[in-house]
């Protein structure tokens, strides 16, 4: 379990930045994706996906500058796994919600948030020796 | 060109920037564990992929330790590390799945985040299983994929990319090591079940399975 601030900050910070900018993205799209005319269901999941889909491109982007400075592995698949969330979360967030002072950047990063949370207590499970028959 | 070839070039353009990449974060994460790992080094040492030489003050002083690596232009970025060993350290151009070293030559092989890159994984633990001494240790500091989702799916979408940069990113290190037919001794999650060490031994009787 990682206990040096400098990385646990590093992870946060990573995580939130690639959450913001995952949130950020999906506002973008979501006025192409409005078509008129389309079933909201259809829209709805055709906009997950594409918002997913980007979410880890931004992902990636934070990973490719963080990567560097806060570790591989510990940043990338966090990041990663942020993306894809925050994609999703940014946009419904806000739809679902409602139009918050949080805004889509703000749900990202909550995104990141949980999703360094989960990648956090998966470590706990996972980590440690096994011992091969 | 084959893969070996396509191989040392690919690490050829990666030295020119590699330090940069994990020279710092990456490395300072991870100094501990393999500082750990390497402290088990004795007798005469093969380091497998010795890169740019970044792992090498993680290494325990006094020891013979061979490095190797595929690229040239990354064993002369280590070259300076290599020199400051307190130790005696050669680097030599090599490839992993075609050594020129004679049979059981060495007490123990260490890698480093090599068989996420390794051409061919088998080839190259059977190349291993040749140099070392029976009864001598295989002990690895790797990444691999996972078993656990969705870590293990993140690490199958991002491998096409990653495997044109470097490394592959969802390869099952633990079962080619026990397939080649070292004995699993121990496997210790760093990160999730994807960064680990793994320490596995050749049997005694002649390296048999």
């Amino acid at each position: 379990m990682e206990r040096r601030p400098y990385f646990i900050f590093g992870d946060l910070l990573s995580c939130v930045a690639a959450g913001a900018l995952a949130g950020n993205w999906s506002v973008a799209v979501h006025g192409w994706m409005a078509i008129p005319g389309w079933p909201m269901a259809v829209a709805m999941a055709l906009e997950m996906i594409v918002d997913m889909g980007l979410g880890m491109v931004a992902g990636m982007l934070v990973a490719a500058v963080a990567m560097p400075l806060f570790g591989a592995m510990e940043i990338m698949i966090p990041v990663m796994l942020t993306g894809m969330v925050s994609g999703m979360v940014g946009m419904l967030g806000e739809e679902i919600v409602g139009r918050s002072s949080l805004g889509a950047e703000g749900w990202g990063a909550l995104g990141g948030v949980v999703s360094l949370l989960v990648c956090t207590w998966a470590n706990l499970r996972l980590q440690g020796e096994r011992v091969a028959p | 060109m084959n893969r070996s070839e396509a191989t040392r070039q690919r690490w050829d353009r990666t030295a020119l920037f590699f330090d940069l990449m994990a020279g710092f974060g990456p490395e300072k994460r991870w100094f501990p564990f393999k500082r750990e790992l390497f402290a088990r080094m004795t007798g005469k040492v093969l380091f497998l992929a010795v890169g740019t030489g970044l792992d090498i003050p993680a290494f325990p002083p006094g020891l013979e330790i061979v490095g190797i690596d595929i690229s040239p232009a990354m064993l002369e970025k280590a070259r300076t590390r290599a020199e400051r060993y307190p130790g005696k350290m050669t680097l030599q151009v090599m490839d992993v799945g075609a050594m020129t070293f004679a049979d059981r030559s060495f007490d123990q092989v260490f890698t480093s985040c090599t068989f996420c890159s390794v051409p061919d994984p088998a080839e190259g633990l059977r190349s291993i299983r040749r140099v070392l001494k029976p009864g001598g240790w295989l002990r690895m500091f790797e990444h691999t994929g996972s078993d656990v989702f969705p870590f293990g799916s993140l690490l199958n979408f991002m491998n096409p990319l990653c495997r044109h940069i470097g490394p592959e990113m969802n390869r099952d290190t633990v079962a080619r090591v026990r397939e080649a037919g070292f004995r699993i001794h121990r496997v210790n999650h760093l990160y999730l079940d994807v960064v680990k060490t793994i320490e596995a031994c050749l049997p005694a009787e002649g390296g048999e399975r």
